[in-house]
């Protein structure tokens, strides 16, 4: 009854069971298939233990780590302001609804070219790459959440004689809150992959860049090491995210 | 409504104009002017190399995404018509969704080399999970009182597979579709930037170490119109599909 | 002729929580032709009752019995309308009526026209195309009436079909089906929690307790068929009413 942590531990590791038996299948067919390209799971994990011992993987991810950070900080400021004007105003909704379209089609790699260009292998190319990935999906989920207000609420906060702009800040923004926190945790998880695409592509320092670096050697238990550090970093990301939301969706969340 | 596309207009000329200043102003060779960039354009569409990488391209685009919808798909129904197989699959595929699926392209060139089929399959690891994980739900979550109602009539389990579940599941698998195919476009040009230098991808890499940034921005330029014209033919005919529908689900 | 003889029904529970008993020793007989109302407070278990008729559950002690042949499952015999129309929100309205029809593999023109034919009877001549979201919840229901009849039942068994429906819609819908159960004479079984409802459309009244349900008093509904005009005003619809209401007001609250 009064046991909802216990329920919840119940729950992980009803979902951690499928994953765990996959890695003993993966264990097993890795040793009796013995193919370089597929190393067993012990094999990784051993992989992953000599590159946390030699220290090499930190620098690595802390430069990961911070470009996601400063990407995705500088996203969430840009995406929720404009997604928040968007929203409040419909003619600037008119003006900049097709360029947001096109952010949200468009795969966001293709811009890195262009950011090289301009920032050669600086760290604000990868810092803008992972802004790229996100600030669409960020601003259109803040536009989605205040339209999603219902117009009778509206109505009722008008009849209740509130201004325009105390209905927008009373009544519309409060209810774009819950919507646009999801939004943040699509975003967050786009933010990973522009992190990871963006430092395969061009980055000399990175997590991506380690695949890289060990994928041209064919080092394929680092490579699965490395990937495995990354899905603790995606994971822990949104999961923080979501963290962050149930503290905050107080009032903690205004731009 | 005129007034709107004026005003339209009117931000994308100063957006341009802007554009046009700064890039003269400062007399790089990183930053195209506007009109540099139009004729690039234009050579681009002009050249036989442009529509040939065009095709290039989309080879792996069709391979991957179309084995990805006839793989995901009936693989995605079964697992949400059996909920027990599903939840040994689901946080598979989750994790498939979240972690950045780029990491694996050294596995792919192991596998499959560098060729059309390593970039089919970097294609096909991008759309599959989305493709499989939206069709499950919309099988799992089929409405258990039309389910009933269709017991109440006596029908087989057959046919409440092909009367109920099935076209109950339809909005979600061409959600899926659509959602894949947005990742699947994701992949291709993934597998050309990451993987190989190949189709568009591989004409943006030689422009740019031809510091032919002209032609740099016109490929890009192109890349994105693609992708919106794409997108916005594929959500029109998942309109016209779901005609019965007031608009499709899963956003 | 429906039987319904010392039935139990209890929820199975789940994990730690305790099977719910719902029915308790119910017994109902329905004669051939009748309209039997089942009127009780919400959540006693009168769908559950509704669901043993149409072979949706099976009892946990006890007979249903059809003509004297035990229910063992839904049959084309019993129709069933559902209190959310439970129509098929792809389909439009004639395929929705044909459904029936179409699982039993009538061919393709035979179950049009019988379809056809029925939206005529409920008054949905000119809808035959639109699909279910389009027509208004009245509309809707009257689909589903029109759906459970096309497969041609001997009884027909309804969950509180009109309880979503404004008054006035009500009304009209329960006046229809006064008329169609005139013209065809089928065996109604119609669940309500609506007093009105149940003396209006009645022959007779089971009136169930709160969970776990049992009968607890039958009542013969002393109007003739079609209802008099007037009805509203005729004492000895208000007094069956005003009956009703004090057996149903002095019943002890439901067990959550």
């Amino acid at each position: 009854m009064d046991t909802p942590e216990i329920a919840a531990q119940g729950h992980a590791v009803s979902r951690l069971a499928p994953l765990g038996v996959t890695l003993v299948l993966w264990e097993g067919l890795a040793r009796l298939l013995a193919q370089p390209a597929f190393p067993p799971f012990s094999a990784v994990l051993s992989a992953l233990v000599t590159l946390v011992a030699e220290g090499r993987i930190f620098g690595d991810l802390i430069s990961s780590i911070s470009a996601l950070a400063l990407g995705f900080g500088l996203a969430m400021a840009v995406g929720v302001t404009v997604g928040a004007l968007m929203g409040a105003f419909p003619q600037v909704e008119e003006v900049l609804g097709p360029y947001l379209n096109a952010g949200l089609a468009a795969p966001a790699l293709i811009y890195v070219p262009i950011l090289f260009t301009l920032a050669g292998t600086s760290r604000w190319t990868q810092v803008f790459t992972v802004f790229l990935y996100s600030v669409f999906s960020i601003a259109s989920y803040t536009v989605a959440g205040m339209h999603g207000t219902s117009r009778t609420v509206t109505e009722m906060a008008r009849a209740f004689g509130a201004t325009r702009r105390q209905t927008l800040l009373l009544v519309v923004w409060p209810g774009a809150r819950p919507m646009l926190m999801s939004g943040l945790r699509i975003a967050m998880a786009m933010a990973v992959k522009g992190m990871i695409n963006g430092e395969m592509l061009i980055a000399s320092t990175g997590l991506g860049a380690l695949v890289r670096v060990y994928g041209s050697r064919f080092e394929i238990d680092k490579v699965l090491a490395i990937l495995l550090v990354i899905a603790i970093v995606a994971l822990s990301s949104t999961s923080g995210l979501r963290l962050v939301e149930r503290r905050a969706l107080g009032d903690a969340l205004q731009p | 409504m005129r007034a709107s596309t004026i005003w339209r207009a009117g931000v994308a000329l100063l957006l341009l104009a802007a554009w046009e200043t700064v890039a003269r102003s400062a007399q790089t060779l990183l930053l195209p002017t506007v009109s540099d960039t139009m004729s690039a354009l234009a050579r681009l569409l002009m050249s036989a190399a442009f529509w040939s990488a065009l095709w290039i391209s989309h080879q792996a685009l069709l391979l991957g995404f179309v084995s990805a919808a006839l793989i995901g798909v009936p693989l995605g129904l079964a697992f949400g018509h059996w909920p027990s197989l599903g939840r040994w699959v689901r946080p598979h595929l989750q994790i498939m969704l979240v972690v950045p699926t780029a990491a694996v392209i050294p596995l792919v060139i192991m596998v499959a080399g560098l060729s059309l089929r390593a970039r089919g399959l970097v294609v096909f690891m991008f759309a599959f999970p989305v493709i499989a994980v939206t069709a499950e739900a919309g099988m799992r979550e089929a409405n258990a009182r039309l389910l009933e109602m269709a017991r109440s009539f006596g029908a087989t389990p057959a046919q409440m597979m092909w009367r109920v579940r099935l076209p109950a599941a339809w909005p979600a698998v061409l959600a899926g579709l659509r959602l894949g195919l947005a990742r699947a476009f994701s992949g291709m040009v993934v597998g050309e930037l990451v993987l190989m230098a190949a189709g568009i991808g591989g004409l943006l890499m030689k422009f740019q170490s031809d510091f032919d940034a002209a032609s740099v921005y016109a490929v890009v330029a192109v890349v994105v119109l693609e992708s919106v014209v794409l997108m916005r033919v594929v959500a029109v005919a998942e309109q016209r599909l779901l005609g019965w529908q007031d608009r499709p689900a899963f956003g | 002729m429906i039987s319904i003889r010392g039935c139990h029904y209890r929820f199975r529970g789940e994990g730690d929580r305790a099977a719910v008993p719902v029915l308790d020793d119910v017994n109902i007989e329905v004669a051939d032709g009748e309209f039997l109302c089942v009127l009780g407070p919400s959540g006693c278990g009168k769908t559950t009752l509704l669901r043993l008729l149409a072979g949706l559950a099976t009892p946990t002690a006890g007979d249903v019995l059809i003509d004297g042949t035990p229910v063992t499952g839904p049959g084309p015999d019993r129709g069933m309308v559902f209190q959310d129309h439970a129509l098929l929100p792809w389909a439009d309205v004639l395929t929705n009526v044909a459904f029936g029809l179409a699982l039993r593999n009538v061919p393709r023109d035979e179950r049009e026209e019988r379809a056809r034919r029925l939206l005529d009877a409920v008054g949905l001549s000119g809808c035959a195309s639109y699909h279910p979201r389009q027509l208004s919840g009245g509309m809707q229901q009257r689909v589903g009436l029109a759906r459970a009849l096309a497969i041609e039942p001997a009884i027909l068994l309804m969950d509180e079909p009109f309880g979503s429906l404004d008054a006035q819609t009500r009304r009209a819908l329960q006046e229809d089906l006064m008329r169609l159960h005139l013209a065809e004479r089928k065996t109604v079984v119609f669940v309500t929690h609506s007093v009105d409802e149940a003396v209006r459309l009645g022959d007779r009244i089971v009136l169930l307790s709160p969970r776990p349900a049992r009968v607890e008093a039958v009542f013969d509904v002393p109007l003739s068929r079609p209802r008099p005009p007037g009805l509203d005003s005729l004492p000895a619809f208000v007094e069956l009413k005003r009956d009703l209401w004090i057996r149903l007001k002095s019943q002890p609250r439901a067990t959550p």
